[in-house]
């Protein structure tokens, strides 16, 4: 059985994220502004990054590893806090992209990764069946 | 006090009170799931991933409260 709730459904919400970014992307570009849309999907990059830095240093630090680890464990570590605030600081200080489009795009990750736990809460409850019809079930056609 | 002093004063204050915070969050979020996967190993995996999520919601109250900071620097 999948572990529909492991630590693999943050790779599935920062995938969907970035697939999320990257539609809006045109859009934005025509109705609002080509700066703000590449803010959005800059910010979006930016708030999966800081997700997946989280997830590969909390598990690198959590199972138990040879010792070569520590050093995978210092650059991850070197990345995600001085160099990934680094690149969030330069990227309000530069003012290129609006401070706006920048956390729209860092909250689509955390819009994503609550949508898609309630979606499987509401599954897992059965308040939303998701059992196709009879006339498409492959087991009742005889 | 005109309205840029009291900005100067209030968003090193605001930060620094969120950045607090977001530290206290964390440690209780974090110090509680490691007790949860202590007593519970078999659902580590779970576990892990709602500490992660909760982690990066935590900070991202602190990046948020740095963005306004740098929208209201703006005005001063």
């Amino acid at each position: 059985m999948i572990d529909i709730m492991g630590i693999d459904f943050i790779n599935r919400v920062a995938k969907t994220s970035f697939i999320l970014s990257l539609i809006q992307f045109p859009f934005t570009a025509v109705y609002w502004s080509f700066q703000n849309a590449s803010g959005i999907f800059i910010g979006c990059l930016w708030g999966a990054a800081n997700i997946l830095l989280i997830k590969y240093i909390i598990t690198g630090l959590l199972t138990p590893k040879p010792s070569s680890s520590k050093r995978k464990m210092l650059i991850l570590g070197f990345i995600k806090f001085p160099l990934l605030y680094g690149i969030g600081f330069l990227l309000l200080e530069i003012g290129y992209f609006s401070a706006i489009s920048l956390l729209i795009g860092f909250t689509i990750i955390f819009l994503v990764a609550l949508l898609k736990a309630l979606g499987i809460y509401l599954i897992d409850n059965k308040i939303i069946n998701t059992e196709l019809p009879n006339r498409y079930n492959r087991s009742s056609i005889k | 006090m005109d309205v840029g002093t009291a900005l100067g004063f209030g968003l090193p204050l605001g930060v620094g009170i969120a950045a607090i915070g977001s530290g206290l969050g964390l440690g209780r979020a974090v110090g509680s799931a490691m007790e949860a996967m202590g007593r519970q190993p078999e659902a580590a995996g779970k576990i892990q991933t709602g500490m992660i999520i909760g982690a990066a919601f935590i900070e991202a109250l602190t990046i948020y409260a740095l963005v306004a900071v740098f929208v209201l620097l703006a005005k001063l």
